[in-house]
């Protein structure tokens, strides 16, 4: 962040100084990783995970069998469910406040919070099976009804000219809808259920596997390949419909691809995580600060920061008031919001308008 | 690139904007679209470059009808400059230039649209703003910014509206020099949709004076702002004064009666 007051005062940073600064968010990832995967309720330090990680290449460096299991099987999946989840919220939230030229808007905005929040209920209260997915249940069914909010938000915004406020509206309004569902299935839940639903409702990553990480990172990798690939189109978006037809951006077609790819990948993390707010709306900012508003640079740049912060925030819950964890929707925005109202303050232009 | 357009009609739902317009506009040459409010001129434009797509008639852009073209030939061929136009999030100067290449490119940026973008860049004088955010800019140095991604897009034609709309006399002037500059420079076909006549009168080879949707009267300035036309399609009267090289000057006067507006006129 020292970055930030070595510009001269109203320029851009150089492409040299951007590169200085992905590194310096690349190498404080590792770094986190490291620590994120060290510290817990069991003996497990960094150097048995620093030994497990060797191990892979070297044998027989390899930990005990029970301390490589806590590390491979409880440690590893979550710090990667943090990451690609963190990635995935921050760069879906890049990708949605360009299409849509909002600054305020995030990942959920075509209702998927409330939908998945409806599927979670409806397989927690209810019972109900959406797809058959067994142990997954919960997981399968929020992924399916969060979808299912974002086709709905869209075609409704889609029935008259889809403007981009008639979209957000639409979103709202789908959003509002499942949450009265919500609210429906709690009111007529038992405690205990009632109990898992808020505590899924708050989003937190200790049900993590390596199958969630691999159900999200592919989505995630090709979401962001196709987001790279239309960096320019999303920049030249940003000046408006006219501007950028008249540029020979397909506007229509870019909006409800990127809208659609990243509304998915969102709906893929919060199935696995429940609703995790504040990463997808405040890392792109944070990252727009950091190396501008080049989409080019702002997608890798706001992935390394929504990790950052997402593992950050979950590692800081895991500690904080051990051996009682707290969950990682609540760590992010109590970490997260002064630490973005601290690089407002900081700030020396405004970075949307 | 020539630039043909055979009776162009296009409505807006049940409201008739354009009514009929033939015009050729060849390459090397500055035409202004001039008239009052809502007679078209912007319409025109937008119609020129697809933005709206024209109800009959056609536009030929060099040999290809505008119709068939696909999108990226298409921003090869014509760039516009908008009247009223601000990025949601800041970018760069150079980076809001560079959105000029995107016709030429697709994610990587080649040292060739560098250097298009830097030569852009240094003959509207912004060479020292690369790195300038461009909300930062004033509304003159915006316009030369805009007037530079139109040429980073290296395309033969192009439209502009209202360029000098809200800009103060230097600027106003800077700008259409640059672009009269840049026509015989790159062999530009040039429209400007402009409200102030003089400007029109000083800077254009031909004027196309609408009213209505339709052509009242096109040719050089001499011919087109004629004191009759003026009050006719302005309602205003207005004496003119010739130079004696072939220039005009007006000098409006007085409304005549109601300006008739877009609507009222329906």
């Amino acid at each position: 962040m020292s970055d930030l007051a070595a510009h001269p005062e109203g320029l851009a940073p150089t492409a040299v100084s951007k590169v200085w600064i992905m590194l310096g968010l690349g190498v404080s990832l590792v770094l986190l990783v490291l620590v994120a995967s060290s510290v817990g309720t069991s003996e497990v330090g960094p150097k048995t995970v620093a030994m497990c990680l060797l191990g892979l290449i070297q044998p027989e460096w390899s930990p005990p069998p029970d301390l490589a299991k806590v590390v491979f099987d409880l440690r590893l999946p979550r710090v990667f469910l943090a990451l690609v989840a963190g990635m995935g919220l921050a760069m879906s939230g890049v990708a949605v406040q360009g299409v849509l030229m909002n600054p305020l808007v995030s990942p959920f905005i075509l209702g998927v919070a409330p939908g998945a929040a409806f599927g979670a209920a409806l397989a927690m209260v209810l019972g109900v099976d959406l797809v058959g997915f067994g142990h997954y249940l919960v997981v399968g069914n929020a992924f399916v009804t969060a979808t299912l909010a974002m086709f709905l938000a869209y075609g409704i915004a889609q029935v008259r000219r889809s403007s981009r406020e008639t979209i957000i509206l639409a979103g709202i309004a789908v959003g509002y809808i499942f949450s009265a569902l919500v609210s429906i299935l709690k009111y007529i839940s038992t405690v205990d259920t009632l109990h898992n639903l808020v505590f899924w409702l708050m989003g937190s990553l200790w049900g993590a596997s390596f199958q969630s990480v691999l159900f999200i990172a592919p989505l995630l990798l090709a979401c962001l390949v196709a987001l790279l690939w239309l960096s320019w189109d999303l920049n030249i978006m940003s000046a408006g419909d006219e501007v950028a037809n008249s540029l020979g951006v397909r506007v229509k077609l870019v909006r409800v691809s990127v809208l659609l790819l990243s509304t998915l990948t969102t709906a893929a993390v919060i199935s696995f995580t429940g609703v995790i707010g504040f990463v997808g709306l405040v890392s792109p900012h944070m990252a727009r600060m950091m190396v501008g508003a080049d989409h080019r640079w702002l997608f890798p740049a706001a992935c390394l920061v929504g990790a950052l912060l997402l593992l950050g925030a979950d590692t800081l819950g895991r500690v904080v008031l051990w051996p009682v964890e707290v969950p990682v929707g609540i760590t992010t925005a109590l970490i997260g919001g002064p630490f973005f109202i601290y690089l407002l303050w900081r700030r020396n232009r405004d970075w949307w308008q | 690139m020539k630039l043909t357009v055979r009776e162009l009609r296009f409505s807006y739902k049940a409201n008739e904007v354009l009514r009929g317009l033939n015009l050729q506009i060849a390459p090397d040459s500055m035409t202004c679209l001039v008239g009052p409010n809502g007679s078209g001129k912007s319409t025109l434009l937008r119609c020129l470059d697809r933005i709206l797509r024209p109800t009959q008639g056609t536009v030929m852009v060099g040999d290809d009808d505008l119709r068939k073209l696909p999108l990226k030939e298409l921003a090869r061929r014509i760039s516009y400059v908008p009247q009223n136009c601000s990025h949601n999030f800041p970018l760069t100067v150079f980076e809001v230039v560079m959105m000029g290449r995107k016709p030429h490119l697709n994610f990587k940026v080649r040292p060739m649209d560098r250097d298009v973008v830097n030569h852009a860049l240094e003959i509207l004088g912004l060479a020292g703003y690369k790195r300038r955010y461009f909300d930062e800019l004033s509304g003159g140095e915006k316009q030369k910014v805009f007037l530079a991604r139109a040429l980073a897009q290296e395309a033969p034609i192009m439209l502009l509206d209202e360029p000098t709309s809200n800009l103060d006399i230097h600027f106003q002037l800077e700008v259409l020099e640059l672009l009269r500059r840049l026509k015989k420079l790159k062999n530009l076909a040039v429209v400007i949709a402009i409200h102030d006549l003089n400007l029109a009168a000083r800077y254009a080879d031909s004027l196309l004076m609408l009213n209505q949707g339709r052509i009242i009267a096109q040719g050089p300035p001499y011919q087109v702002l004629t004191g009759e036309n003026i009050e006719r399609v302005y309602k205003v009267k207005a004496q003119v004064h010739h130079n004696g090289y072939g220039q005009v000057q007006i000098w409006p006067l007085h409304p005549t009666a109601q300006a008739t507006g877009p609507t009222s006129s329906l």
